[in-house]
């Protein structure tokens, strides 16, 4: 990323410190904490909506929201929390559409076995994996979508982000005790959707 | 929270190991593009709302123009039809018409009598005789009392109401249907009756059979029986005079009509004033009576 105008080293700064900058005016602060984020948030909502093209929409009307609202950010909170709640209910609210307005394709008639999944092409930089690796993503990913959104955006931050039950609930405004029990129902369904996994292994 | 993350550790690992997820290779262009169209739309925003708001305003047109468009084509040949048909009718149908009622004007009405009679008004009539005169009893021009009634102004109501007895049609007289020899066997009977000393104008018969005989002003029933009854047993002699005497049906005092027969003489064949005449029979049947009843004493005598 391009230095700012100061020729501080943005890398060294932490994320309070770049919005900070930013909030002042450095465009370089803003483009380090695109950087920092675009995977991230990426991987979260793409295992979280279970589709590549909404979530790169997802993710860049994100950022597009951090540049026009970076006068909001407060030092209440972390920022991590604070970009991750805005992407959250970004994806909330693209979930609630596509449910609207849900289209079925021809592949949904047919059974499961033939049912195409939609993984992130690699020429858009996707995961350099294997086919063995790539069919396991695929069916975890298919577990994750099986299971109530409320589950899967909790499990998700927790165990794929490794976020704090303390964080979670910064970002989810809900209470410590919904987001844990929350978080074992969904791994339960998960681990019984993901049995034949287990066995195998 | 240790222990629920150990017991999900197998979960959570294989989880952990899924590939992660990259943006595209051209996300930061496409974001910084996204960025400047927003901060475009929200400079140009301001600016088109402090502009005045520039309206299509089409080129004045005249009212005929306006008027004559090709959407009214319909609209306005129906209203010039419309008016042809008011113009003709008002200025042909309507002379006719009054022509036909100016010569004949004829109001048909009823009178209480059941007479049907038709009054033809002309043209100028004055139909003021028709009133009666109390209306115009004061004179007009007499300004000494404010409580001049003026006459009556015609109108249909008071014309039906009071016709003019001059111009009503008289009713058709209707040809006797009785013929000579019923009227003979009529007077027969009549005579007969009188004969009897039985009032005939003073007994009705109603259809039911029963003999309705007008006495001391209100209808005394017989029925057939006591007719009879009557006819068979001997008369009694009593003079007859009340019996004929009382005709009139609005005198009840008996005093009244037990009159001396001097001025039932002179009442004969005359008003009563009440309308109602005595009969001539009671002449005849009172001068019977009177040879009769002489003719009895003068048996006694003999008898003694």
């Amino acid at each position: 990323m391009a230095p700012s105008k100061e020729g501080i080293n943005t890398k060294k700064l932490t994320d309070e410190e770049l919005i900070f900058n930013f909030q002042e005016g450095d465009t370089g602060a803003y483009n380090e904490i695109v950087a920092r984020y675009k995977d991230r948030l990426t991987n979260y909502i793409y295992r979280y909506v279970g589709n590549y093209d909404d979530c790169d929409d997802i993710v860049q009307d994100t950022f597009v929201k951090v540049y026009t609202s970076k006068h909001l950010y407060k030092e209440i909170a972390k920022f991590s929390t604070w970009i991750y709640t805005i992407a959250i209910n970004l994806a909330k609210t693209k979930l609630v559409k596509a449910q609207k307005y849900k289209t079925f394709s021809i592949s949904d008639v047919y059974d499961d076995e033939n049912k195409d999944f939609d993984l992130p092409d690699e020429a858009y930089g996707g995961p350099e994996v294997d086919v063995n690796s790539k069919f396991l993503s695929a069916h975890i990913q298919k577990a994750l979508e099986q299971i109530n959104e409320n589950y899967r955006e909790l499990v998700v931050l927790r165990d794929i982000e490794d976020f704090s039950y303390e964080e979670i609930v910064d970002m989810t405004g809900l209470p410590m005790g919904t987001v844990k029990s929350r978080i074992n129902r969904g791994r339960e369904k998960l681990q019984e959707l993901l049995k034949d996994i287990y066995k195998e292994e | 929270m240790l222990q629920e993350d150990e017991k999900y550790k197998a979960l959570r690992d294989q989880l952990r190991t899924l590939p992660r997820i990259k943006a595209k290779h051209d996300f930061e262009d496409r974001l910084m593009r996204r960025i400047k169209e927003a901060e475009t739309s929200s400079v140009k925003l301001p600016v088109t709302a402090n502009r005045p708001a520039v309206l299509h305003q089409p080129a004045k047109k005249s009212w005929f123009e306006s008027l004559f468009r090709p959407a009214f084509v319909p609209a306005l040949g129906l209203t010039v039809v419309l008016l042809v048909a008011v113009v003709v009718y008002f200025g042909y149908y309507s002379k006719l018409n009054q022509s036909d009622t100016s010569n004949t004007q004829q109001f048909v009405s009823s009178t209480n009598q059941g007479d049907l009679i038709i009054y033809v008004k002309k043209e100028g009539e004055d139909i003021s005789s028709n009133y009666p005169k109390e209306y115009s009893a004061v004179d007009p021009v007499d300004t000494r009392s404010g409580e001049y009634a003026p006459e009556p102004t015609e109108t249909s109501t008071d014309f039906f109401a009071k016709p003019d007895p001059g111009r009503t049609v008289a009713p058709e007289v209707k040809p006797d249907r009785v013929s000579e020899e019923q009227k003979i066997e009529m007077q027969r009977s009549v005579d007969l009756d009188n004969d009897k000393g039985v009032d005939v104008k003073g007994e009705r018969k109603s259809e039911d059979g029963i003999l309705k005989k007008e006495s001391k002003g209100y209808f005394k029933t017989e029925t057939k029986s006591e007719m009879k009854k009557e006819t068979s047993e001997p008369k009694k002699k009593v003079t007859d005079e009340k019996k004929n005497i009382l005709i009139d049906e609005e005198i009840p005092n008996i005093q009244q009509e037990q009159k001396p027969n001097e001025k039932v003489d002179d009442n004969l064949g005359k008003d009563d004033g009440t309308g109602n005449r005595i009969s001539r029979a009671t002449k005849k049947d009172s001068t019977k009576n009177k040879s009769e009843s002489e003719a009895d004493e003068k048996e006694t005598i003999q008898q003694k």
